[in-house]
């Protein structure tokens, strides 16, 4: 027994063991992954945000320094501000209807029916496409002209009067583009949900009843609180992914009829590779960053002060 | 080419025009690339001149077969950087079985148009597809009328605006887009043109569903596709009141350049000149179906060009508009504009004001 250290000492030298071990690890074993990091994302960002302040075509080796010149285009350009104004009614829509929707196919792929492994499933697999052959399969749909489409649909089903020009009226052509990536993306919110909603203790629920809850109170009283984080994680993702959206919209419309549907992602690209003009391309990105940022900072915070109140 | 020079080996890649851009931008261009004539878009020849992009191939003896006519898209400075074979033309492909059986006639005057319209509107038949939902399909209808509106009565009217002594909107244009949204209105065109694609339209006068597309003629192999058994013909489409005024836009194709830093110009440019020889050039035209670009030799010019030829011998023809603009906004600007258009979302004239400031651009 006397052999044996104070358990006070013993503590102590544990503790300087780790610090030692903390203390010994040499900085250079991080020297890979930091310079994998510095070459393959800090370089070719810096390297690609320095173009936003040149005037460089992308083609010309000279590139001519302009200072805030892009910038002070862009604010003046009206199809900027034309596709910054459908960016975000395209990213409020779709943030709303994806993650409403999402909740409640969670919500009911989370009850105890039989099918529910099935559905949840079946409601997930639109996420697995690519983006393009989405877009591709919904411009089918939307074709006016195609005898399997939405309009021939309407018509069999007695609602003639409801066929639309889904991708040629300039007025509904957003909301059609809304529709699609609400179609492939609202599975991937509901498996977040459920991941949510299967971490809330049933005996929660149980207290609720025993309170004398009614199905509204205890969804917003226990549900709602107990998946913040969820509804944290989908409501940033969506944002984000409504503001860079590109693929669906270049496939389906272009950015058309005219403007109709041009976002400020679309525009980017047609800038850069269209109208030859890589720097005010690049300084098109680096506000649409600086706003996805900013909006991605400002949600944050607020949606985590949610999770705490909860 | 092979063949010819078996120490020579031709590697082909297929990729769209940005990756080009990217290619040539990064200092990693391909020895041979694609180059659009004259000017107006980011792999225009002038566009990749001024840049330095590619290799002049003014000594080659093809340079001297340019004609004049051609010599605004085809060089720069006087000197030659690209080689293209063909020639395309925009004109009305129409469906030979469904015009005969509405017992129609080819339009040389725009109130035989509009009687070609109505006729076929009576029967159920759309007289025209048209797919502008596809940007690129809805600007050939007033690229089609403009040679007869503007440049019948004003030949040197692209001299004029460069000069700054004529505009977009002072000009024919404004007719030109007047027309084109009085064909709309009238019922000319398929329902829902903007939400229509150039498959859909390739579809629908393919199958006889309408008349007519106004379409480019290396296009009409690809709208054969969509039936095999449809007889297919051209005519001009006519834009003004006599039928001595009409014109049609024909215009040199694509073709390929020599990257000015390719690590193999010797054998890139010994492939420009393989390209260029006349057996070549006729065999490239018998497969794509478009006009050769220097006549010579036995070729077999595509039957379905013959309505257009007499104006090509006549030479009643006009390059494509886009070829002489100074820049890309321009041609954005008219595909945006003609959807505007169409959509009701704005004028002609609104359509040409923007036009014009895109044009100022430079």
């Amino acid at each position: 027994m006397s052999d044996l250290p104070h358990p006070k000492v013993a503590m102590q030298s544990t503790r300087i063991l780790k610090k030692r071990r903390v203390a010994g690890v040499p900085w250079y074993f991080l020297a890979p992954a930091l310079l994998a990091y510095i070459l393959v994302v800090v370089y070719p960002i810096v390297a690609g945000g320095s173009y936003a302040f040149t005037d460089w075509n992308g083609l010309n080796p000279v590139k001519t320094f302009v200072g805030l010149e892009n910038f002070r285009r862009l604010l003046q350009d009206d199809q900027a501000l034309s596709s910054l104004k459908n960016t975000v009614l395209i990213t409020l829509s779709v943030t709303l209807v994806q993650n409403t929707l999402g909740l409640l196919l969670a919500l009911g792929a989370n009850s105890t029916i039989r099918t529910r492994f099935l559905l949840r499933t079946v409601l997930f697999a639109p996420a697995v496409i690519s983006s393009l052959v989405a877009a591709y399969l919904w411009q089918y749909l939307y074709d006016p002209n195609v005898e399997g489409g939405i309009n021939a649909l309407l018509t069999d089903v007695g609602l003639k009067s409801l066929r639309q020009d889904w991708l040629g009226n300039p007025q509904l052509a957003l909301f059609a583009i809304t529709g699609t990536v609400v179609w492939q993306y609202t599975g991937y919110s509901m498996v977040i949900f459920l991941a949510g909603l299967q971490g809330v203790p049933v005996e929660l629920y149980e207290a609720a009843e025993l309170d004398g809850a009614g199905a509204w109170q205890s969804f917003w009283n226990v549900t709602r609180p107990m998946i913040a984080p969820a509804i944290t994680v989908n409501l940033m993702l969506s944002v984000i992914g409504g503001f860079k959206l590109f693929d669906q919209i270049l496939a389906m419309t272009g950015g058309g009829p005219g403007y109709a549907t041009s976002t400020l992602s679309l525009l980017m690209y047609k800038q850069a590779f269209v109208f030859s003009r890589f720097g005010y391309s690049t300084a098109t990105a680096l506000v649409l960053a600086i706003i996805i940022a900013g909006v991605s900072l400002l949600q944050l915070k607020l949606l985590r002060s949610q999770e705490l109140e909860g | 080419m092979h063949a010819e020079v078996p120490t020579i080996k031709v590697e082909m890649s297929f990729g769209d025009d940005a990756s080009t851009v990217v290619r040539i931008g990064s200092g990693n261009p391909p020895d041979l690339f694609r180059v659009f004539p004259g000017n107006g878009s980011a792999l225009s020849m002038v566009q990749l001149v001024n840049a330095g992009r590619l290799a002049d191939l003014s000594d080659q003896s093809w340079v001297k077969r340019i004609p004049p006519s051609l010599t605004p898209v085809l060089k720069v400075n006087n000197k030659a950087y690209f080689f293209t074979p063909t020639q395309a033309v925009i004109g009305a492909v129409y469906n030979k079985q469904v015009f005969e059986s509405l017992k129609l006639t080819v339009p040389h005057t725009w109130s035989q148009l509009m009687t070609l319209c109505d006729t076929a509107k009576k029967a159920g038949v759309p007289a025209f597809a048209l797919g502008a939902k596809d940007s690129w399909v809805g600007q050939l209808i007033d690229y089609a009328l403009v040679p007869s509106l503007v440049y019948s009565n004003t030949p040197d009217f692209d001299k004029l605006q460069a000069g700054g002594t004529a505009t977009f909107s002072s000009s024919g244009w404004k007719e030109a887009l007047n027309k084109y949204k009085m064909m709309l209105d009238r019922g000319c065109f398929n329902e829902n043109p903007l939400g229509t694609g150039f498959e859909q339209q390739a579809k629908l006068v393919a199958t006889g569903k309408t008349v007519a597309a106004v379409q480019l003629s290396l296009l009409v192999p690809r709208i054969q596709t969509d039936n095999p058994t449809a007889t297919l013909g051209m005519f001009a489409l006519p834009g003004g009141d006599r039928a001595s005024q009409l014109r049609v836009p024909v215009a040199p194709s694509s073709g390929i350049g020599v990257s000015a830093q390719s690590k193999n110009l010797t054998e890139a440019r010994l492939f420009i000149a393989f390209m260029a020889q006349q057996t070549s050039i006729n065999r490239y035209a018998e497969l794509s179906g478009d006009l050769p670009i220097f006549s010579g030799g036995s070729v077999k010019i595509n039957p379905l060009l013959s309505g257009i030829l007499p104006f090509v011998r006549a030479g009643k023809v006009n390059l494509f508009m886009d070829q002489s603009w100074p820049n890309a906004d321009v041609q954005q600007a008219h595909l945006a504009g003609v959807q505007q258009l169409l959509s009701g979302q704005a004028s002609a004239t609104d359509v040409l004001k923007k036009m014009d400031d895109a044009y100022q651009k430079r």
